[in-house]
């Protein structure tokens, strides 16, 4: 019983290829579009539950904070033990593919950010410094690496914790030259020599004993598991990354480690842009038309191009022509979107409106939800057993 | 000692005069070098077309001041031309628009409409064809920072984020002014006091109990970040919004709304602002809306008019110097108001003549033939990371200025200037003043944030909506700029 077999998916965000995951493990046959690199390299890899309440304080309690709270305006809230299972479901997923997560967390821990401030987080690569109580550290910078600017990382984060803070500057690689950005850092950082060149500065250099040492988030893209695993050997304490600002490498690996997977599995992959959609169909802008049993939209709201703001302050969707009303300050852009009710199309993560994923921190929440009520809502779910489909058991997640 | 109040283009330029004539200057500037309306206008050095109809003794001195700007400061000019494009068919405007031109000696060439069509692509195709006149482009902050350092370096005093708070007497002639400095008060003797505070100098001429007339009226200008043109693009019309199109580097400038105020402060620009100059610059280019916008920003039109209630595109945008000596007997000070850009050395000169006049001080204006040497470059030799990526800013071109404000660093390199609006570099250019005290490197970067807020949401539709929310989610999700806190 194969009810879908020919899904389309538009974008390629952390949305659109979660839905896209979701899809293959449930056996169906999955084409992605995108005409750009995706947002996905324009952050770090945190996937935040909730950050802040409505009157802007940070939350710590994310479980408790959404028990009859619903994920958007109009929807249904969500169930404990469904948000445990989505979770779980992108813990094992992410694990599956490789990128190294630990369970599900219990409550928002604790992120530096590269000026040294502190926000909750719930769910991140292990390759994040994260911490339920910040405490002492080692703050590690690069000569001329301008994107973590250690003196100021290092003022802050002692003047808001309290904590003792030893900063350490690094010279610059030999091959160094003026238009070096993360992503430079970053493969010198995967390459032999690059990765000798830093253990050879650590030995070189005398860090605090006991305490954590923490490098801005360019170690490596794809070795960086190995390259942590060579310096904690050197250091012999825990050594973790602060994300940067985009291109952010944590994004960026794990673009490169998802899609990698997605095609592995037999994801077809189309670089065009859709020019208009329907429930069952998208047009390309060289005139083919893809059929569909589900077009899923993941074109990211404002910031993913899927909204469109005209200067009157109207906004529509280019690709279907919904409109959104009008723009009358900065946080509207935030929450524009889609509403909860039936507009005919599957619409998942900033695509929908309602909540301001950036100012808020549900982003993360808001696709566990989308893509989840998706696939519900054509009769397919997954629980403890494996995946459902209207109502039998035929396979397991991931 | 003369103090000249006000360090836009009319203070410095009548401080350089003066300096020039052997008369020593202070200046006293309340914010920063171009802080006020020299840092914010279109960027055109008139060939005078634009007002040959509507104020033709201001259009000869455009022209006459033109070519004289050409010679003494090339390397703050761009010399494209320009052209006067008619639309529609008023051809009554146009005829009396050629005879005026040619009344007033401003060169002015008919390029037919397919010439015109094949220059400016995109040109509204109901186009009768125009005229290419002397038009250029003028790098206010360039010839800003030119005066500046040469005054500087030939002696003069520069104060910024300072006020003049009194003017002294002495027998009904000026003794001397109180400064209020980030330092403290101060005293200052001087023998003569010049009011060039542009929009401000109907307020700073009530420290000689002499208040003035002024007329305020605001200009939107909207700032696109591709050159769609290659030259100046005017309407030949009336002046109106709208109607001026001013490359600069990879942008282009369109300006201006017209819109009398009360008070010298530059308003925010709003959406709807940026709406309605869009909708009048389709006129010229019918697709502008699809043109990708950087940001918009306000300026103040510091006219001069005895009568109150006209329309400013009918108050001339001639200048005057008014002798408050003359006027009420108080010897020594004057204001220098009204004018513009282009004519800003023939009003210093004036200013120039009127305060060696009174000093008893033979020296005649030298300016005209003197001109204005860039200071010398300060980078050193060896490579330096890239701050900027937009506009191409080192970590030494920033050091260069460091002990200098933000707002100078932008002026000085274009730093934070780009399409990023500094979503990827503020933070990194902050970073480089190594600061001790976190609170408050804090308020700088929100300071910076909100100076750029405030041009880049009017602005922000198309694929700036996109720009500027991911300026929100960096500030958000990555710096944690937000303002919540938890006990921690």
């Amino acid at each position: 019983m194969q009810p879908f077999n020919r899904i389309i998916v538009v974008g390629r965000g952390p949305a659109g290829l979660y839905a896209s995951a979701l899809a293959l493990s449930y056996g169906m046959g999955v084409t992605l579009i995108a005409d750009g690199v995706g947002t996905l390299p324009l952050w770090g890899g945190h996937w935040d539950f909730v950050t802040t309440d409505d009157q802007g304080s940070f939350v710590s309690d994310p479980w408790a904070w959404w028990e009859n709270v619903p994920p958007v305006p109009g929807a249904e809230p969500v169930t404990r033990a469904e948000w445990r299972a989505w979770w779980g479901t992108l813990v094992r997923l992410w694990d599956a593919i490789g990128i190294p997560v630990d369970d599900t967390p219990r409550r928002n821990r604790w992120l530096m950010t590269p000026l040294g401030t502190l926000r909750p987080v719930f769910l991140t690569p292990k390759w994040h410094w994260i911490q339920e109580d910040p405490g002492a550290v080692t703050v590690v910078g690069f000569r001329d690496f301008l994107d973590f600017p250690v003196a100021v990382a290092a003022h802050t984060y002692a003047q808001e914790t309290g904590a003792s803070v030893h900063t350490v500057l690094l010279d610059r690689p030999p091959q160094w030259s003026s238009g070096w950005q993360a992503l430079h850092w970053a493969w010198y950082f995967d390459s032999e020599s690059g990765r000798n060149w830093l253990l050879a500065q650590l030995e070189a250099t005398r860090f605090e004993s006991r305490r954590p040492v923490v490098f801005p988030q360019i170690l490596g893209v794809d070795r960086t598991e190995t390259l942590l695993g060579a310096m904690e050997n050197v250091l012999e304490v825990p050594v973790a990354e602060v994300p940067l600002t985009p291109p952010a490498i944590g994004g960026f690996r794990i673009q490169r480690r998802w899609e990698r997977w997605l095609r592995r599995r037999g994801l077809r992959f189309i670089h065009g842009h859709v020019t208009t959609a329907t429930p069952t169909s998208v047009q390309l802008h060289d005139g083919r038309v893809l059929e569909a049993d589900v077009v899923v939209l993941a074109t990211g709201g404002v910031l993913g191009g899927g909204i469109r703001i005209q200067a009157d302050g109207s906004a529509h969707d280019p690709v279907t022509g919904v409109s959104m009303g009008r723009l009358s300050a900065p946080h509207d852009l935030g929450v524009l979107g889609y509403p909860a009710g039936e507009t005919g199309m599957a619409v998942v993560g900033r695509q929908l409106g309602g909540r301001d994923a950036d100012r808020q921190g549900v982003g993360g929440a808001l696709i566990l939800w989308s893509v989840h009520r998706v696939w519900r809502s054509v009769g397919i779910q997954t629980n403890q057993e494996g995946v459902e489909v209207r109502g039998r058991i035929v396979g397991r997640v991931p | 000692m003369v103090v000249v109040i006000g360090g836009g283009a009319s203070g410095l330029g009548v401080a350089w005069d003066l300096t020039l004539r052997g008369i020593p200057v202070t200046v006293v500037e309340a914010e920063e070098i171009g802080a006020g309306t020299s840092g914010r206008f279109h960027g055109l050095l008139h060939s005078g077309g634009r007002y040959v109809i509507s104020d033709p003794v201001s259009a000869r001195q455009c022209h006459e001041e033109n070519r004289i700007l050409r010679r003494i400061v090339p390397t703050a000019i761009e010399d494209t031309g320009g052209y006067f494009v008619a639309v529609g068919d008023d051809t009554a405007y146009e005829e009396a628009w050629r005879k005026a031109m040619d009344q007033a000696g401003i060169p002015a060439v008919f390029v037919n409409r397919e010439v015109l069509a094949a220059r400016l692509p995109g040109l509204n195709p109901e186009q009768r064809g125009g005229y290419w006149v002397p038009d250029a482009i003028l790098e206010g902050f360039r010839l800003l920072y030119l005066l500046r350092d040469n005054v500087m370096s030939h002696g003069g005093t520069i104060l910024t984020h300072s006020r003049v708070v009194a003017v002294h007497e002495h027998n009904g002639c000026v003794s001397g002014v109180t400064l209020r400095t980030p330092e403290g008060l101060r005293e200052i003797a001087c023998s003569a006091v010049v009011n060039a505070a542009g929009p401000w100098a109907g307020e700073v001429a009530r420290l000689f109990e002499d208040p003035l007339p002024m007329h305020l009226a605001s200009g939107v200008m909207l700032l696109f970040a591709h050159r769609r043109v290659p030259v100046v693009v005017n309407r030949l019309a009336y002046p109106g919004d709208g109607d001026i199109l001013v490359p600069h580097g990879e942008t282009v400038i369109l300006g201006t709304t017209d819109v009398h105020q009360p008070y010298p402060e530059p308003p925010v620009p709003t959406r709807d602002d940026v709406a309605a100059l869009i909708a009048r610059g389709q006129l010229l280019f019918p697709e502008m809306t699809e043109w990708r916008a950087l940001r918009a920003f306000a300026g103040v039109r510091p006219l001069y008019a005895s009568q109150h209630g006209a329309s400013s595109r009918s108050v001339s945008r001639d200048f005057a110097v008014v002798d408050h000596g003359a006027r009420v007997g108080f010897a020594g000070a004057f204001s220098l108001v009204g004018g513009k850009w282009t004519t800003f050395r023939l009003m210093a000169e004036r200013t120039g003549d009127a305060v060696a006049q009174f000093l008893g001080i033979q020296a005649a204006c030298r300016t005209a033939e003197t001109p204005l040497l860039p200071s010398q470059s300060t980078r050193r030799g060896s490579p330096s990371p890239i701050v900027c990526e937009c506009e191409g800013v080192t970590a030494d071109d920033l050091v260069a200025w460091i002990s200098s404000s933000p707002e100078e660093w932008r002026a000085r390199t274009w730093w934070a200037m780009g399409p990023c609006q500094g979503t990827m570099c503020v933070h990194r250019g902050l970073a480089l003043t190594a600061p001790s005290d976190v609170s408050e490197w804090r308020r700088q970067l929100k300071w910076v944030r909100e100076e750029r807020e405030r041009g880049f949401w009017p602005a922000a539709y198309g694929d700036n909506a996109r720009e500027f929310q991911l300026q929100t989610a960096v500030r958000y999700q990555t710096l944690g700029e937000g303002e919540a806190h938890a006990a921690l």
